[in-house]
């Protein structure tokens, strides 16, 4: 379901792993590659279900999305030095556990510059560290936590195919506007012209 | 957010990123924390090149590209003498990239020469070490120690500088047969008649002499050389040598050479009368321009005119000569 915000937005509504739902704009949206590929063509009916992340985690993600909004567009890693106050804040305020949640989620959602970013400031941990010191940094898993790691990848491709699947209904319902109702169809051609047009007046 | 971050958890491609941002020096050091890491390193298909290898009274590893870098080695003090010494477990290594001062260092790692060797030639994919170098007057390691350092990569050629010795040389040349280019330019192998095995060996690149280094070098030693690309740096190659070694060549001897270049330091005036008295030749004329390509470096050659010679067997070899600013040379190469 979309709700329009303002004239010239549109707004999509999220939902996160604990069930609860919050508005994101298109326009933030449209930089998560994920999004674009299953969602922005053919729209979608209801909440947009990222259900394996948390709702502090996508926020955080999209406040990232919403205030690079006019950034022109990615071309590649950009040094940590070159950041800017508001990105060094935003990277800086969050503790271990928000930062390694929200690369999880941004490298989902495929969001290239935020996940960029938090990548290069990984490798800046390990600037100047020999073998050893990298090793205090950096925790080397268990062959249990391999293991564990294996199933949680699987489990987060069959969440991924979870919400292909939802796309895939979504545009299933849009192909079979034909057999529905005249006034109905009218009606639906009606509402999905008005969120396209609103998404172009956007862009 | 400085210690305990579990990177290898976080999904692929994200770890991916990380490592591409991080420099060659550390992904090195980063591949030997464990095989983990050295296969995620791997999967990436990173590619260095060239690797030299330097065995000087410590043993040093260098890669040129994609940038800079120099690893050394130095052993414990049990290890310190004047040798021929066991390739030692390294005491101490320091990582150095470019020309900055800035060193990682690791002390006591824990790993052999062999393993870093070995962790290079597995998370690049490269095809052996392109050089090995010798500087020392006498090789400070025992050969077979460093045959088994260098393991199963592929040496490509030789570089004997500074200092090395024609014993040293022969040795290097005897342990790693089979290799394919050999660059000398040490003041200690300047008299060229002490090693004329290593002349005769089928090399597909020799080079004698280079800047300081200018060989001495007998006209029957000249016949010996069977090598493809050739580039001698000698003041003792007369015009005469140089019309008696073309002579030769018409029947039949140096049969693989496809390039040389024969340099004369210190204004040489070529006579090009006395170079071509009593040859067959045809004289191309000087704005005929022919692309030659050496055959070992593959490097383009611009050949203007030239003296076209032919050889019995059919095969046509041009002669430049070149007489530029004093400083003279001779360019001989064999067209197929």
């Amino acid at each position: 379901m979309t709700s329009p915000a303002s004239s010239s937005e549109v707004k999509y509504l999220i939902e996160s792993s604990e069930g609860n739902t919050f508005d994101v704009s298109g326009a933030a949206l449209r930089q998560s590659n994920t999004f674009n590929a299953m969602f922005l063509n053919i729209g979608a009916d209801g909440p947009i279900p990222f259900t394996d992340y948390n709702e502090a985690t996508l926020k955080k993600v999209f406040e990232y999305c919403e205030h690079s909004v006019n950034e022109e567009n990615y071309s590649g890693p950009k040094h940590q030095d070159d950041l800017s106050k508001w990105d060094l804040n935003f990277f800086n305020e969050m503790d271990q556990k928000m930062f390694i949640d929200v690369i999880n989620a941004s490298n989902f959602l495929d969001i290239e510059r935020l996940t960029s970013y938090c990548c290069e400031r990984i490798a800046r941990m390990l600037r100047g560290k020999n073998t050893q010191e990298m090793i205090k940094v950096i925790t080397l898993p268990t062959a249990e936590e391999l293991e564990a790691k294996q199933k949680v990848e699987e489990k987060k491709a069959a969440a991924a195919k979870k919400v292909a699947e939802k796309a895939a209904e979504t545009a299933e319902k849009t192909e079979t506007l034909e057999e529905l109702p005249v006034q109905q169809l009218v009606q639906t051609t009606r509402n999905k012209l008005t969120r396209k047009y609103l998404s172009f007046s956007n862009e | 957010m400085s210690s305990d971050f579990p990177l290898l958890r976080l999904p692929e491609k994200a770890l991916n990123l990380v490592i591409q941002c991080m420099d060659y020096i550390e992904i090195v050091g980063f591949s030997l924390a464990s095989n983990k890491t050295k296969e995620t390193v791997k999967s990436l298909n990173l590619q260095v090149s060239p690797l030299f290898l330097t065995t000087e009274e410590i043993i040093k590893v260098h890669v040129q590209r994609p940038s800079r870098m120099f690893w050394n080695f130095y052993p414990g003090g049990e290890n310190a003498g004047n040798g021929p010494i066991p390739v030692y477990m390294p005491a101490r290594v320091t990582a150095r990239r470019g020309l900055t001062r800035e060193i990682l260092e690791y002390l006591n790692p824990g790993y052999s020469i062999q393993k870093w060797i070995d962790t290079v030639q597995y998370i690049f994919p490269h095809p052996g070490i392109n050089c090995l170098v010798f500087k020392r007057d006498r090789c400070k390691f025992d050969m077979n120690s460093l045959m088994e350092t260098i393991g199963t990569a592929k040496v490509n050629a030789f570089f004997f500088d500074d200092r090395c010795g024609v014993d040293c040389a022969k040795m290097a040349v005897r342990q790693f047969p089979g290799i394919s280019r050999m660059y000398a330019r040490s003041q200690n192998m300047v008299e060229t008649s002490l090693y004329t095995d290593i002349l005769m060996q089928n090399l597909d690149v020799l080079f004698l002499g280079e800047g300081d280094v200018i060989m001495r070098m007998e006209f029957d030693n000249l016949l010996l050389i069977n090598s493809k690309e050739i580039k001698i740096r000698s003041r003792d190659i007369t015009d005469k040598m140089i019309n008696q070694f073309l002579k030769h060549w018409i029947r039949g001897s140096n049969p693989r050479m496809e390039f040389t270049l024969l340099l004369f330091p210190g204004g040489r005036i070529l006579d090009a009368n006395a170079i071509l008295r009593g040859l067959n030749f045809r004289e191309a004329p000087l704005d005929q321009v022919r692309l030659f390509t050496k055959p070992a470096t593959q490097e383009p050659v611009e050949i203007m005119g030239g003296y076209d010679i032919r050889r019995v067997n059919g095969s046509v070899g041009t002669l430049k000569i070149v007489q530029d600013d004093g400083r003279g040379a001779v360019i001989f190469c064999v067209w197929n």
